[in-house]
């Protein structure tokens, strides 16, 4: 009796167990490609992330490494063609990098240095384009101007007259009534030193120096 | 002007030094901003989300001070710095650190852990016998309860900000067309003569009457109010009358630690307690305690004055000691009519005379300007009067009164134009002779030097606009009622 009944039971467990196997196998059927396909999304996913965390490192040493490159350059007083060579490098293959903020404005302060102005405008031209933040933008833009200052005071004052935050407006406005002054046009060069002292954005040394420049500028010398 | 581009320059290099040296003052005092206070924690700013603390400020405002103390060898000029101020750059520098690491983080910049390691090495205050030393590193840390990992992580945001303000500040340039346009302004000479048309030439002939001067009374009773002024109780010992001069001591103690009466303190030195009459804070005319400002101000501090205390222990000169207390107060009132009638009288004349004194240099102004036939020479010997002549000279001239040199160097090639000179005095100044500046006049030495500073300025300008373009972009607050 006993035996018949474990018979029976094992008959009803192994029914169970083809059951089991028969919903697994089912189961299996119904899910198992979307779940390897997930499993290999995340995997892709997780890489990618990985990869990217890695580019994004790799780029930046590379970034920091080039611009070590340049300071060192800098440092041994190399040539200007130099100095444009492994700076424009730098532009070219790290431009998004905040290095390349960096090395424009060295670039072209020794392209100034070197009487290249129009070489200069065009480094801080790129940086204006390029630049991720405003601040950036409005820096290099004002600084291009400076440096057109030189060749194209006209073309200068163009680059002054777009819209531009209030922390710079003084800064361009002052540049403005300098490069008008140079272009012979005397009232719109005093009305943008007024405009200047009036946005009240000048240290007051420079406030100093603009009241004498708008002095000079109305009394005609 | 060029002293304004020096003086710009001096200003910027200040800061620069203040900006690099500023971690090592983190090992030189305030070390309990470090450990407790209750309300360390207090937020006061906040920028872009995260937190300026009170413990921060704190420390930032010690740093400053002993920056500044160090700039002016040892000592404070009194006066020059108050407190609200000092707490108010600290907090601004603060926040413009916050801007600029923000930025720099953005911009992925990065400093190598040799790099932080050298600059920890270099700083001088963790040598010793002239070389860095290892024991003295652990030990300040520890003392400011700081880990090595975290004081590195300030080292590399130092670095940081530095790398991004040294690029910023090497690009500020200028072209030599601008370069040339300051020259020639400073450069330029001038030549002109002037007048001075003092009021009191005018007097005389100004009429003042009652109603005027009740009117001036009605509209600006203001103006003439008596003083605020104290009555005081005080005790005087002087150091050779007393047996010991230690009851001195005791008597400032028995003062202090009895502050709502002098008897006590008399009792000590067995004095009578003294009283003084009105006192006013420049003084007054007083029995005699006025001639000591010490008193004056103890008399006027919120201790005494609104408190109502008994003063500190104040010593004036000759070993005399005194202990002061608040007596009567009398607060500002405006003064009978009757008894300032002489002084408005004195006060519209003055101002009449000025008036006719400016009306007569516009009118000659005028003349003179219409083409003519007398010149300001001619006018001046009409008249009586001296005529200065001046020139040529630059705008930044010293020999004449700044108000003149400035109209002169204001006004078109033979204009004439009045300005104000002092309280009582208006100048008639006419424009002679323009001398343009030549640039090329100009030694290449000097002009290189002054290339170089207008660079630094224009670098320094630069850069303060940068900062507050950053700080127009980010999320600043400041909880003013904390600071």
């Amino acid at each position: 009796m006993m035996a018949a009944r474990h018979r029976y039971l094992g008959l009803e467990m192994d029914r169970s167990d083809e059951e089991q196997l028969q919903r697994l196998n089912d189961w299996w059927r119904r899910n198992g490609p979307s779940l390897m396909l997930g499993a290999a999304l995340a995997l892709v996913v997780l890489a990618g992330w990985w990869g990217f965390g890695a580019w994004q490192e790799r780029s930046a040493q590379m970034a920091a490494a080039a611009y070590s490159e340049f300071l060192q350059a800098e440092r041994q007083q190399a040539e200007i063609s130099e100095l444009e060579q492994l700076g424009q490098r730098l532009l070219d293959d790290h431009g998004s990098s905040g290095y390349a903020v960096l090395t424009a404005m060295r670039l072209a302060r020794h392209q100034m240095d070197t009487g290249a102005y129009q070489s200069a405008a065009d480094t801080l031209g790129w940086l204006v384009e390029n630049a991720r933040e405003r601040p950036t933008a409005e820096l290099a833009r004002l600084r291009q101007a400076r440096a057109l200052a030189q060749e194209d005071p006209e073309q200068a004052v163009g680059l002054l007259g777009s819209d531009v935050s209030r922390s710079f407006k003084a800064a361009y406005a002052e540049l403005r009534g300098d490069l008008l002054v140079d272009l012979g046009r005397s009232a719109e060069a005093a009305e943008a030193y007024r405009e200047a002292l009036a946005v009240n954005g000048l240290a007051p040394q420079s406030r100093e120096l603009v009241e004498i420049k708008l002095r000079a500028v109305e009394s005609g010398a | 002007m060029l002293q304004a581009i020096r003086d710009g320059v001096k200003g910027w290099i200040a800061w620069v030094v203040i900006g690099l040296i500023a971690l090592p003052f983190i090992f030189m005092g305030g070390y309990d901003h470090f450990t407790g206070g209750s309300d360390r924690d207090a937020v006061i700013a906040k920028v872009a989300g995260e937190e300026i603390v009170r413990h921060e400020l704190n420390r930032a405002v010690d740093q400053r001070r002993m920056q500044l103390r160090e700039l002016f060898g040892g000592q404070l000029p009194p006066g020059m710095f108050d407190e609200e101020s000092l707490r108010r750059e600290a907090l601004q520098e603060l926040i413009d650190e916050r801007l600029l690491k923000a930025y720099v983080e953005r911009q992925n910049l990065r400093v190598s852990d040799e790099e932080v390691a050298q600059a920890i090495r270099n700083q001088q205050v963790f040598h010793e016998g002239g070389r860095f030393s290892r024991e003295r590193y652990r030990a300040l840390l520890q003392q400011n309860r700081l880990t090595p990992e975290q004081y590195e992580q300030l080292v590399r945001e130092d670095l940081l900000i530095a790398t991004l303000e040294e690029a910023l500040r090497v690009g500020g340039a200028v072209v030599p067309r601008q370069l040339d346009q300051l020259v020639s302004i400073q450069e330029e000479r001038r030549r002109f003569e002037y007048v001075e048309l003092e009021a009191a030439a005018f007097l005389d002939e100004i009429e003042v009457t009652d109603s005027e001067v009740e009117r001036r009374y009605a509209e600006r009773s203001f103006d003439y109010m008596a003083p605020e002024a104290v009555r005081l109780a005080y005790l005087e010992v002087h150091e050779d009358e007393l047996a010991d001069a230690g009851l001195i001591d005791e008597m400032a103690n028995v003062a202090f630690e009895r502050p709502e009466s002098l008897e006590p303190a008399a009792e000590v030195v067995g004095r009578k307690i003294a009283h003084s009459g009105w006192l006013t804070r420049d003084g007054g005319d007083d029995d005699g305690l006025a001639q000591y400002p010490e008193i004056v101000a103890a008399a006027f501090s919120e201790d005494v004055r609104e408190h109502g205390y008994n003063s500190d222990l104040i010593e004036v000169s000759g070993g005399r000691f005194f202990v002061v207390r608040l007596e009567a107060y009398r607060p500002p009132a405006p003064r009978p009519l009757v008894e300032v009638a002489d002084e408005i009288r004195a006060d519209l004349r003055r101002e009449r005379a000025l008036d006719e004194a400016r009306a007569q240099a516009e009118r000659w102004s005028a003349e003179l300007t219409e083409g003519a036939d007398a010149t300001l020479e001619e006018k001046a010997a009409a008249h009586g009067i001296e005529l200065f002549a001046a020139g040529p000279v630059r705008r930044d001239d010293r020999g004449h009164p700044q108000a003149v040199v400035r109209k002169a160097f204001a006004l078109a090639d033979g204009a004439v134009g009045s300005v104000q000179v002092a309280a009582d005095t208006i100048a008639l100044v006419s424009v002679q002779e323009i001398e343009p500046g030549r640039p090329d006049d100009l030694a290449e030495e000097e002009r290189e030097q002054l290339r170089q500073q207008l660079g630094q300025l224009v670098a320094h300008t630069d850069f303060r606009a940068f900062l507050e373009a950053l700080r127009e972009e980010a999320d600043v607050q400041i909880n003013e009622g904390r600071l």
